[in-house]
């Protein structure tokens, strides 16, 4: 199973954590839970990939959280109308820079943005994994975007030289 | 959104597993995470089991003692009743039974009465129903065209009790008269006799009230015929003056109250004294008084054997006067003769002792300990708390005093007369074997808050753990 699954599993992970250490070391705690919870998969409710990938995105916010690494700033902004236009001007980065750009980015951005963006999970659900609101989350997420803009798009050199 | 789709799939994309990354070189790690989370899922299952003891201890208390005083009366006409029966009755259901019947004070009752009067002239059967958890008392009407009495007759094909013993009509009368015969055959199993105690034993009706089935905590339907016939209980008096009388014997922890080591360090004495605590043992003659269902007085007697090891390891120099003895020698030396001048001289002496020695310390005292106590069934907790006074204190050993090691059979010397004021408070559970005889435990704790020691300099204040066991009897 590991080795069928584990590739599929490696790709969530490395998204989520910069360093090969943090990587192994979620990649172990996730297949510790997926041994331990097989039991309770329960294959009429979805296939075995989403349910692993599912538990595979918790148990990386569970890392994050023990390591202290997701800093959640609540503060109360309302980003409804700003959050496209937002997400618009980030597609001036080549798919290539904004990968590299995920590494570079604070966890705790990254964390929402990979939820939001990539995994798709709504605001709902991304607040309750984080113990955060809808709203924090929404917030939380146009503050990664306007990361990525005040240190990418004005910096487009220093992401050309891997300095940032 | 194509863009995001692109990284997305870009992000998604699997790569072959990095080396490091192989099963062989994960395996120890993944199992051994997955023995530290095995490990976690235990620990919260130590963690959460005394949540949950104290969560059902909570709420078993919370339900199965329910004071429903001033209750609200509400009269619904509309509902429909049909009364099935009954068994035997549970203790669940005797609480029930009880709840409803204390709730009804001298007021409802009268209110009641009135009420059942007129309905009894309408023909109008009505039956009371508790709720434990609203705590509402609702009066239901039943359908118009059943009869209390018809209800009541539909029950008997179920035994109500001893049905052979006893026969329910729909009389009032009887129905009290019934009732008490009930209670007065006693089929109550709370053996705790200052639990609450069951008065009837009409057993819940099982209702249908609109197609649903009141079943879920045991929803109780008694008569209130019964409630007002009955004469109100008075708490007070069913508690004020009840008595436990218990003896217990159990083992102590205690502290001797003083540093546990001194060290001498003077010219002529150097030495290191300690003295350790060992365990002993205690017995103790209990009082409980009640003065209300919650509040008790504990009057207690101790005796208290306490163990301890004294140790002395030093040298004492002490001057030592020597009568007689050659102090000087003249040597003639022309003659050869030797004269020998013999006096008194003072010399050093240096001892040097070790010993080690167990002591023994009897002591009693008196406690006055006003508490806090909760019955349950046949069981009953209580907490108190409240001055002690000593009553004596004798020993057997050796100790160091004034500067010597000594040896004490009796008063202690390091101890002073003056009268030994401490505190003490308790927790105490019990439980009922039979309906006067209990069994007992508890933990103590004392210390005294006044100064034993006869050197004014010192401080000697003791305190004991104790932790026993016994029987009692309730009067």
């Amino acid at each position: 199973m590991y080795k069928s699954c584990a590739p599929y599993i490696f790709t969530i992970v490395k998204n989520y954590f910069c360093y090969d250490d943090d990587r192994k070391d979620a990649l172990q705690e996730v297949f510790a839970q997926i041994f331990l919870s097989i039991q309770q998969f329960d294959d009429t409710k979805g296939s075995f990939k989403s349910w692993a990938s599912k538990l595979t995105v918790y148990q990386c916010i569970a890392i994050l959280r023990k390591k202290d690494k997701l800093q959640i700033n609540y503060s109360l902004e309302v980003v409804d109308d700003v959050e496209e236009t937002a997400l618009d001007a980030i597609e001036k980065l080549s798919v290539n820079d904004l990968e590299l750009m995920l590494k570079n980015m604070p966890d705790g951005y990254r964390t929402i943005f990979l939820l939001s963006v990539i995994d798709e999970y709504s605001h709902k659900e991304i607040g309750d994994m984080l113990g955060i609101t809808a709203e924090t989350s929404r917030s939380q997420l146009f503050r990664a975007i306007k990361w990525i803009k005040n240190n990418i798009l004005n910096k487009p050199n220093m992401l050309q030289y891997g300095l940032l | 959104m194509a863009y995001y789709n692109r990284l997305r799939d870009q992000l998604r994309n699997e790569t072959p597993l990095p080396e490091e990354l192989s099963w062989e070189s994960m395996q120890a790690g993944i199992y051994d995470k997955m023995g530290q989370k095995k490990k976690k899922r235990r620990m919260l299952i130590w963690w959460l089991l005394p949540i949950f003891i104290g969560g059902g201890i909570g709420m078993f208390l919370y339900f199965g003692e329910v004071e429903n005083t001033n209750l609200p009366v509400e009269i619904d006409k509309q509902n429909k009743i049909i009364a099935s029966p009954i068994s035997k009755p549970s203790a669940d259901n005797s609480k029930e039974n009880i709840a409803g019947h204390q709730s009804t004070n001298t007021s409802e009752i009268d209110s009641q009465s009135t009420e059942n009067k007129t309905e009894a002239n309408t023909n109008q059967p009505i039956v009371s129903k508790v709720s434990k958890r609203s705590k509402n008392t609702v009066i239901l009407a039943s359908d118009q065209s059943k009869s209390f009495a018809n209800q009541i007759q539909q029950t008997e094909q179920t035994p109500i009790l001893k049905t052979d013993q006893i026969n329910i009509s729909s009389n009032p009368i009887d129905i009290v008269a019934t009732e008490n015969k009930i209670a007065n055959q006693g089929y109550s199993d709370l053996m705790n006799p200052y639990a609450p105690k069951p008065y009837f034993m009409i057993e819940p009706l099982t209702l249908l009230f609109n197609n649903d089935l009141n079943t879920l905590f045991s929803r109780t339907i008694t008569m209130p015929e019964v409630s007002a016939t009955l004469p109100a209980q008075n708490k007070k008096s069913e508690y004020f003056g009840s008595m436990d009388l218990m003896v217990n014997t159990g083992i102590s922890f205690w502290n001797i109250g003083k540093p546990a080591t001194l060290q001498l360090n003077s010219e002529l004495h150097k030495a290191l004294i300690s003295e350790k605590e060992l365990p002993g043992f205690s017995m103790a003659i209990r009082h409980d008084i009640s003065i209300n269902k919650s509040f008790f007085v504990t009057s207690m007697i101790d005796y208290q054997r306490l163990y301890s090891i004294f140790s002395y390891d030093g040298i004492k120099t002490a001057p030592k006067q020597v009568d007689d003895i050659i102090i000087s020698i003249h040597d003639n030396l022309i003659s050869g003769e030797k004269t020998y001048v013999r006096g008194t001289a003072s010399v050093n002496e240096n001892v040097t002792r070790k010993l080690q020695h167990r002591n023994e310390m009897v002591r009693s005292s008196f406690s006055l300990l006003p508490g806090l106590q909760h019955n349950v069934r046949n069981w009953a907790f209580k907490v108190n708390a409240g001055p002690t006074i000593g009553l004596f204190t004798t020993g057997k050993g050796k100790t160091l005093w004034n500067d010597e090691v000594v040896t004490y059979d009796g008063d202690l010397p390091q101890y002073n007369n003056s009268i030994k004021i401490g505190f003490t408070s308790s927790a105490l559970v019990k439980y009922y074997v039979s309906k006067r005889w209990f069994l007992h435990s508890s933990v103590l704790y004392q210390k005294y808050l006044t100064n034993h020691s006869a050197d004014p300099t010192q401080i000697i204040k003791p305190s004991l753990w104790n932790i026993s066991a016994g029987v009692g009897y309730s009067f």
